[in-house]
């Protein structure tokens, strides 16, 4: 087969059982690869009511039919699950390396059930795949048990993903990690992986992949890296400063959430920018597998902090920085590093710190073990990332996430979440369409679904007014579908920048042989957008979870550019619904699935 | 004139799309097993790409008892027909730039795709270049001295 190498893996922890499957075509063809397969075969395979947490859960880790290819960023891979953080759908997606490797050992993917009785660990060679014990890396951080474990299965070229012990103490907010600073980051993949006594997967492909149309397949990638090249966010911004860049971008907009998203203007910005890292901390630009941008930061502090390592990238610095009042970039460099160790997703852990000092600061989070937790406490703040990574003290309570956090101290409105996944670093307030996306995403409160920042601030691919609501509906609908497919395919959402649909659908089509006309391509984007929503609704997320957070809906922004703005998000639902061929109740109808063959 | 590739592991970002585009070029499949490039991720921020230099005596050659890697052109040419698969030449290769083919079961090597290397074409960020022999002597000078005068200028 062209692209996708047509076999899964099922590995079964309870039984021990491995078995190696075949996926139909017309099911590949439909439903793409990543997130999009991943959904298909959860939906299919999974009770909507499961405990996330249970041996019936399922944890499915995908690559679509473009990782391991040329095609520009083609190396992803995508985690998909029942979230324990927000009890709803989860994709999360991670690059470096491990994709890429898992496609050239032979596989789209892996779906593992059950419970092991015993920690351990899964070894992929090629077509060799065994479970083995884990006691000698279980409780270690990623850093001891990327090294352990490539020391044990003798090949330098193998490629570690694993959770820290955060995903092992069951840290709603823990995370899985490859090659120690790249992560599938939202949602709580870690605490699933962690229920399933699976501390880690080792795999070493020496395989191939292959493309239908080898000579179109090149032109196409050659155009694309073109595009790329010429971009200034792809071709430029990015390689110069990382995602950092956006530090400077974000706050002079007045849209970067500060103390809690108690307004969006940081006076401590430039400390933390991408231009303070790379005249201060930088050692290295990296890339993740076949990607043309190099937009990681390889980073190393001395002194007070010391430490090195990837990252922090833009979300990070913002989760440690304004979120918690912290202008100080080797400090939030040290607490990403503790993240990446102990395996927690950076936002929602810099996030729910920001609400545990603000619940701290207002007298309604008394019993932290001493912990002074101050905005802008940059020991306290560490302490806190170190102590939900070992689920101790404070920990425990932040461990749960910002939600659970909130409504334990009396005031659910201190949680900056949708969904209850902790918000990131922009302030809807005074980016519109961005917060339809937040409010619509089918993983809750995230950016990426549908990042309006594109059109919102940086004008791509085409400038639109961030303060209307005209128009924002069908351009979020439009970005999500879009988004559903490139992490159908295995590549970045970065790419986006510079790519239309026209160059995503050639490369599709080139690699697996079947033409995909740009209609063809987004409506399998809104097929799979629908199932993701069919899976939530059956959930239980309806029209009242659409939403943003009280404070944001309710308190107009205090200062800066956007002073006096509301994100309107309630006017937009509607349209929102109708546009999508739901019902007011945010039901997809029946006419709707049945267009997109969703219709049992 | 001869040619040889030239490698700055200070631009390399360890991407990797040089093995990708040349196991594509030779073998029409994506498969970095196949590649005669590899980047070599050594850790601490430092990824190396490392191919053939194309020696002017070189020792693989020397070693090889079947007759299989000769010289043309100033480029080290591995004849597959003839190789017997021994690895010595993997062995005495000063950056062991020879593999075996993981399906033919022979060495391959880098052969400069014929004047215009795929690695070179597909490398987003000149960290392999293709260079005439002689310059590329003066090319690292400068660039050692580049980082010299750079720490005497602290």
């Amino acid at each position: 087969m062209d692209g996708w190498t047509g076999r899964l893996l099922r590995v079964d922890l309870s039984t021990g059982s491995i078995a190696k499957e075949d996926v139909p075509k017309k099911i590949l063809e439909d439903y793409i690869g990543g997130s999009g397969l991943g959904a298909k075969i959860f939906h299919d395979e999974v009770s909507p009511d499961v405990d996330p947490l249970s041996p019936e859960n399922k944890l499915l880790i995908m690559t679509g039919p473009l990782t391991g290819t040329l095609a520009p960023t083609g190396g992803r891979y995508m985690v998909i699950t029942k979230s324990p953080l927000t009890g709803i759908w989860l994709e999360t997606n991670s690059g470096g390396q491990w994709g890429a490797e898992l496609k050239f050992a032979g596989y789209d993917g892996i779906i593992i059930e059950g419970r092991s009785e015993k920690p351990v660990y899964l070894e992929i060679f090629d077509g060799e795949v065994t479970l083995k014990g884990a006691s000698s890396v279980w409780g270690k951080t990623l850093g001891e048990t990327t090294a352990v474990l490539k020391e044990a299965v003798k090949d330098d070229d193998a490629k570690v993903l694993a959770i820290g012990p955060a995903g092992e103490e069951g840290v709603l907010t823990a995370c899985v990690v490859n090659e120690l600073g790249r992560a599938a980051g939202r949602g709580g993949s870690g605490a699933v992986m962690g229920s399933k006594n699976l501390k880690a997967i080792v795999v070493r492909g020496t395989g191939s992949v292959t493309v239908a149309h080898p000579k179109e397949f090149k032109e196409s990638v050659v155009k694309s890296l073109a595009m790329m090249r010429e971009n200034p966010v792809t071709g430029t911004a990015l390689y110069a400063y990382g995602t950092p860049v956006l530090v400077n971008i974000i706050n002079t907009n007045g849209i970067f959430p500060t103390r809690n998203f108690s307004t969006g203007v940081f006076e401590g910005a430039e400390n933390i920018s991408g231009e303070q890292m790379a005249a201060t901390i930088l050692k290295k630009k990296t890339a993740c597998f076949a990607c043309p941008i190099a937009c990681g930061r390889y980073c190393s502090v001395k002194a007070e902090f010391e430490v090195e390592g990837e990252g922090p990238e833009y979300e990070s610095i913002w989760a440690f920085g304004a979120q918690c009042g912290v202008d100080n970039l080797p400090a939030i460099t040290k607490a990403n590093y503790l993240c990446n160790e102990y395996g927690i997703d950076t936002i929602s852990m810099g996030n729910t710190i920001g609400c545990a000092m603000e619940a701290y600061e207002r007298g309604l989070l008394k019993d932290t073990g001493g912990l002074v937790l101050n905005f802008g406490n940059t020991e306290a703040m560490l302490e806190a990332v170190e102590l939900t990574g070992k689920n101790e003290g404070i920990g425990k309570m932040l461990a749960l996430g910002s939600k659970r956090l909130a409504e334990s101290v009396g005031e659910p409105g201190l949680s900056m979440s949708v969904k209850g996944l902790e918000l990131p670093a922009y302030d809807p307030r005074g980016v519109k369409g961005q917060g339809l996306g937040y409010a619509t995403s089918n993983r809750g409160g995230c950016h990426v679904q549908a990042y309006m920042i594109s059109p919102e601030i940086l004008g791509l691919p085409e400038q639109l007014d961030r303060l209307a609501i005209e128009g924002k509906p069908a351009f979020v609908k439009m970005l999500q579908d879009f988004v559903c497919m490139v992490n159908a395919l295995g590549m970045c959402e970065f790419t986006g920048f510079a790519l239309g649909a026209d160059e995503y659908a050639a490369l599709l089509s080139h690699a697996v042989g079947r033409e995909y006309t740009v209609d063809q391509f987004m409506e399998a984007g809104e097929r799979l957008f629908n199932l993701k929503r069919m899976m939530n609704v059956a959930m239980g997320v309806s029209r009242e979870d659409d939403t943003l957070p009280e404070r944001l809906l309710t308190t107009p922004m205090p200062e800066g550019p956007v002073a006096g703005h509301l994100p309107e998000t309630e006017k937009m639902i509607d349209e929102y619904y109708q546009l999508r061929g739901w019902n007011p109740d945010g039901v997809p109808a029946d006419e709707k699935l049945s267009e997109l063959g969703l219709l049992k | 004139m001869k040619h040889t590739l030239l490698f700055d592991h200070g631009k390399c970002t360890g991407c990797r799309m040089c093995e990708l585009a040349c196991s594509f070029e030779h073998n029409g499949e994506f498969s970095p097993a196949r590649s005669r490039i590899s980047v070599l991720s050594l850790g601490g921020g430092v990824d190396m790409p490392i191919s053939c230099l194309q020696c002017e005596d070189p020792a693989c050659m020397g070693v090889c008892s079947s007759g299989a890697i000769s010289q043309k052109d100033g480029v080290v040419s591995f004849d597959a027909e003839l190789c017997t698969g021994c690895r010595l030449c993997m062995m005495a290769c000063p950056v062991g730039s020879p593999s075996i083919d993981p399906v033919l079961k022979r060495a391959v090597n880098c052969d400069l795709c014929e004047g215009e290397p795929a690695c070179v074409e597909f490398c987003p960020f000149g960290a392999v270049e293709y260079v005439p022999a002689t310059h590329s002597a003066l090319v690292n000078k400068k660039r050692i001295a580049e980082r010299l005068s750079a720490i005497w200028g602290e």
